[in-house]
């Protein structure tokens, strides 16, 4: 079944233009028509073998286009193939070829054991019955669920319900693999060990296209990232070539209390400013502000600021973590 | 990554096992009722007390005879199963949100959703055959040996038929956010609308039309006319359009499932609540 792969040179994950819109109502009794553009024009390929990172905040698109690539919604416009096969015109081969992994704790049939769960679907995947308990217990063993099969899903911790997703996902060996946040809401080794594994799949040539909103895992597992911010694409590239778009930048961050509102305002006009982010701790204010130039910066900020009562202000090195703020805050 | 080579089943075998081992597995998974402290208090006790209630009161008042109401009632008891428990199968889906990563797989369709019903079908017979055998224990329930094959057919034929029933009631449910309402509803108007306790032609014209496309009306006709010593000749007729009328609601369920599959890749309603 892992034998599929697209004509040489086609890319094995092919998104051109992708636009999705949700309509919806609110109210009961007036109804309100609403229209909103989750996705709105992407354009993304992912190589063979290529282990891809969608990075964005939440609400940016990033579970629309995976549930698009996983035929699960339609394009509103645009052209998505894997494999070199149209998710609209072949659900079903595309199917056969895909595995999908979602995070959450949902999404599983409690009061079966995990072995249950996986037999359903290992005939819903058409793996020949004969080789089923073999393949089973193998992908139980890679997710580190090896023993605990015969539990039923009710008592599964989150991490361990995240693993039996994984271990779904991969029964019948796919060549494409979709993980949605597969992170989140599992503890941080729990979240380790998520993270091996799909580190593991790429190492073994899998094509992986990975959300997450978590800048560090999209550095520390992919080979390349595109940003994403309300349904558009706004940065792509290797996660050096993001951190490259930053390092000229100046970031300087204050603690404060009580700052106004049309200071902030009056600090997002200057010139140089590139993004203002504000966190409350406790009564003070931490505000970060990312600046293109940064040798007259500290200056003009204490002038803006006079009459604030400042705890603290200091420049220091941007980090990918700011090149990402910016990227999604912009605009 | 994998040391075990993934072979992919032969399709028939496939499309079969979807349909057998498939349909009992889901059915573990989401019939509430299956634990034998759960099933045997819904399925067996409470649907035998609605028969004693009926016969008595019709002893009682002298208005129906033990076999009009032993029939009516035990055949109807298999609704339990045929509505609760194959909305459960199928609706169920929604509480778990699992229709996503079923409908991700290549699976076909028709085995994945009929498979569901024969684990309530062999549940709907079970309460039925019971309610029957208690009847003839405590009841002096006494159809003529020969009618026995008869009316094991007329069961079967009528739970499935209310299997069918039950299947586009758990299609509904798929979509609608109160289906077990609407599977309570259905319960207790069918226990007036199809002739288990009250004669058909007393009700007013509307109602019977209702009841001619409803399962369980004509094979209850035709379990009274067996049980009464009819020959199976007259009760035919019954039992063809009760088939008729429940393979119609299958198909009818089934394309509501495909038309809801449809329309949920269409707006995004998978799993939404
Ligand atoms: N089925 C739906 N119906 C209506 N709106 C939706 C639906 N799914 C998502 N949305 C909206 O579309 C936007 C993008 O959502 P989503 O793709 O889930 O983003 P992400 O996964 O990046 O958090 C959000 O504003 C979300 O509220
Ligand atoms: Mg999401």
């Amino acid at each position: 079944m892992s034998t599929a792969r697209p004509l040489s040179g086609e890319p094995a994950i092919d998104v051109a233009d992708l636009r999705r819109t949700y309509r919806t109502t609110t109210g009961t009794l007036r109804r309100h028509r609403l229209e909103i553009e989750a996705v709105r024009g992407v354009t993304l390929r992912v190589e063979p073998g290529e282990l891809f990172g969608l990075l964005g905040p939440n609400g940016a698109g990033k579970t629309t286009i995976i549930r698009v690539l996983c035929t699960l919604l339609l394009p509103t416009s645009g052209q998505v193939r894997v494999l070199g096969m149209d998710v609209v015109e072949r659900p079903r081969d595309v199917r056969r070829q895909i595995g999908y992994v979602f995070g959450g704790d949902r999404g599983l049939y409690d009061r079966l054991s995990a072995l249950d769960n996986l037999r359903y679907f290992a005939d819903l995947y058409a793996l020949e019955p004969r080789m089923q308990r073999k393949r089973i217990n193998e992908v139980l063993d890679l997710v580190g669920l090896q023993g605990r099969g015969t539990e039923r899903v009710e008592g599964f911790s989150r991490g361990m319900r995240q693993r039996l997703h994984l271990a779904r996902g991969l029964l019948h060996d796919p060549p494409v693999l979709f993980f949605d946040e597969p992170t989140i809401g599992v503890d941080p080794v729990g979240a380790r060990e998520v993270r091996q594994v799909v580190a593991d799949l790429a190492r073994a040539g899998k094509t992986i296209l990975l959300t997450t909103h978590y800048m560090f895992e999209a550095d520390s597992l992919c080979d390349r990232i595109a940003v994403i911010a309300q349904g558009q694409i706004v940065a792509e590239g290797t996660p050096q070539q993001l951190k490259a778009g930053v390092t000229a930048r100046t970031v300087v961050e204050i603690e404060a209390y009580g700052v106004p509102e049309q200071t902030v305002a009056r600090i997002r006009e200057l010139p140089e400013v590139e993004a203002v982010t504000i966190e409350v701790r406790d009564q003070a204010q931490l505000l970060t502000v990312q600046a293109s130039e940064g040798s007259q910066l500290t200056g003009r900020l204490l002038q803006l600021l006079e009459g604030v009562r400042v705890e603290r202000i200091a420049a220091r090195e941007p980090t990918l973590e700011d090149a990402y703020v910016a990227l999604v805050t912009a605009g | 990554m994998s040391a075990v080579t993934v072979q992919r089943a032969n399709r028939t075998g496939n499309f079969w096992r979807i349909f057998f081992v498939g349909g009992l597995i889901s059915y573990r998974a989401l019939f509430y009722w299956i634990t034998p402290w759960q099933y045997i208090p819904t399925m067996l006790a409470a649907p035998l007390f609605q028969i004693l209630f009926f016969v008595y009161l019709g002893r009682a008042t002298g208005v129906g005879s033990t076999t009009f109401f032993v029939v009516g009632n035990s055949i109807q008891i298999c609704s339990m199963s045929g509505i609760y428990g194959m909305t459960m199968a199928l609706a169920n889906e929604r509480q778990f949100q699992t229709l996503s990563p079923i409908l991700a797989t290549p699976a076909n369709r028709i085995a994945l959703f009929l498979g569901r019903g024969l684990p309530v079908l062999v549940s709907g017979l079970q309460t039925t055959a019971f309610g029957f055998l208690v009847s003839a224990l405590i009841l002096n329930f006494r159809p003529s040996p020969k009618a026995l094959p008869e009316l094991a057919l007329t069961v079967l034929v009528s739970t499935a038929s209310c299997t069918g029933f039950g299947m586009a009631l758990g299609s509904l449910g798929l979509r609608a956010r109160d289906i077990w309402l609407t599977a309570n509803i259905a319960y207790f108007a069918m226990l007036l609308l199809c002739g288990v306790e009250v004669p058909l032609h007393q009700l007013p014209g509307v109602l019977q039309v209702v009841a001619h496309v409803l399962p369980l009306t004509h094979g209850i006709a035709a379990g009274r006319l067996l049980a009464s010593g009819h020959h199976l000749g007259a009760a035919w007729p019954y039992i063809w359009e009760e088939l008729g009328i429940g393979v119609a609601w299958a198909v009818i369920a089934f394309l509501l499932f495909r038309y809801f599959e449809r329309e949920g890749r269409r707006t995004g309603s998978f799993d939404r609540l």
